[in-house]
């Protein structure tokens, strides 16, 4: 709850429905946790201890809901329970009085014949009942609405892949539609067709091969990059660095694969050690594809 | 479960730079040249003078 603080001079004639509530400002004195702790025609408002000033005239309706009513007639149920729905009060009939504070008892108005309150504990406010007894019955009809498909469940109708292949540089395939394809991923290989489950992989160096429509697998080595499965069916694979087969030089990467090697052995400290390793696995994947 | 260049402090987008350069460094020479020039970075750095 706010704390008290003084409304704008004028605010109390500026604002004869209440609306504002008594600190001068929306929403009302009446919210607790965006509720409404005051019902419908309530000839009160209920204030937390501390936050009601008793220079400010009680308002005759509720301030939250900012609206009046003609003040439904209360018998010694009703201020019980705190509602007037005919409803629920067939339902808790023989509940008994819930013992209120004295703050509820000096600032409620209840009609000259019925029973003063229960001085019992400090509760003050009207009862809060749960809410699935507020419910109208053509309110629990409602059912949520049907949830979208779930991953464990197939796929309605035929599904294509629309596969996006590029490097920074190049585009290989732009919704194109294939069978197939593998990835080389950081953890671990896999291939990829219609349907597939949505995913987000980073690749590592390795091969992408590509297998179309007619069966035709086309190869290209990525250095890195990421994938992702949409759950459309839409793939896309971006490279950093791709080279198809015929331009890599199989004893470049050979000497290349030794260098780093050797790197990776004289290497001073952790940082210097993890980047020969990454070299050393990059040319390791490069051999291991030419050959 | 972490992969080891992340435990030694390095990040991804480094991980990709060495793979990338280590793959431009295994290409046939024809092709390395117009890699090379596509990688080079094309940021420049201007910074305002103070009068």
């Amino acid at each position: 709850m706010w704390a008290w603080r003084e409304p704008r001079p004028g605010a109390w004639a500026a604002d004869p429905m209440g609306t504002r509530g008594a600190q001068g400002f929306l929403p009302g004195p009446g919210w607790a946790g965006g509720r409404c702790l005051a019902r419908r025609g309530d000839p009160t408002v209920t204030r937390a201890a501390g936050n009601y000033s008793p220079q400010q005239p009680p308002r005759p309706a509720c301030l939250a809901l900012g609206t009046t009513r003609p003040s439904i007639p209360r018998g010694p149920a009703s201020l019980a329970l705190g509602t007037t729905s005919p409803s629920i009060l067939r339902a808790l009939r023989f509940l008994p009085a819930r013992p209120r504070g004295a703050l509820w008892a000096s600032q409620s108005a209840r009609l000259p014949a019925s029973p003063a309150p229960l001085a019992l504990g400090a509760r003050s406010g009207p009862v809060m009942l749960p809410a699935r007894l507020l419910l109208r019955p053509a309110a629990r009809a409602l059912r949520p609405p049907p949830r979208a498909r779930g991953y464990a469940e197939a796929a309605a109708g035929p599904v294509q892949m629309a596969f996006t292949f590029a490097s920074p540089t190049q585009v290989f395939y732009n919704g194109a539609n294939v069978k197939q394809v593998d990835v080389p991923t950081l953890t671990g290989s896999f291939g990829i067709l219609a349907a597939h489950v949505p995913t987000l992989q980073v690749l590592r160096p390795g091969i992408v091969t590509v297998y179309a429509e007619d069966g035709t697998a086309s190869k290209y080595f990525v250095s890195s990059g990421s994938v992702t499965v949409n759950a459309d069916s839409s793939v896309q694979l971006l490279a950093e660095e791709v080279a198809s087969m015929d331009m890599l030089d199989l004893a470049a990467a050979k000497s290349n694969l030794e260098k780093a090697l050797s790197e990776l052995t004289a290497a001073p400290d952790e940082v210097a050690k993890a980047e020969a390793q990454i070299r050393v696995e990059a040319n390791e994947a490069l051999v291991k594809a030419l050959e | 479960m972490v992969s080891y260049w992340r435990q030694a402090g390095i990040s991804y987008i480094r991980f990709s730079q060495i793979c990338a350069r280590a793959v431009r460094a295994a290409m046939k020479p024809q092709f390395r040249d117009e890699a090379e020039r596509a990688a080079a970075a094309n940021v420049k750095i201007v910074k305002p003078k103070k009068e």
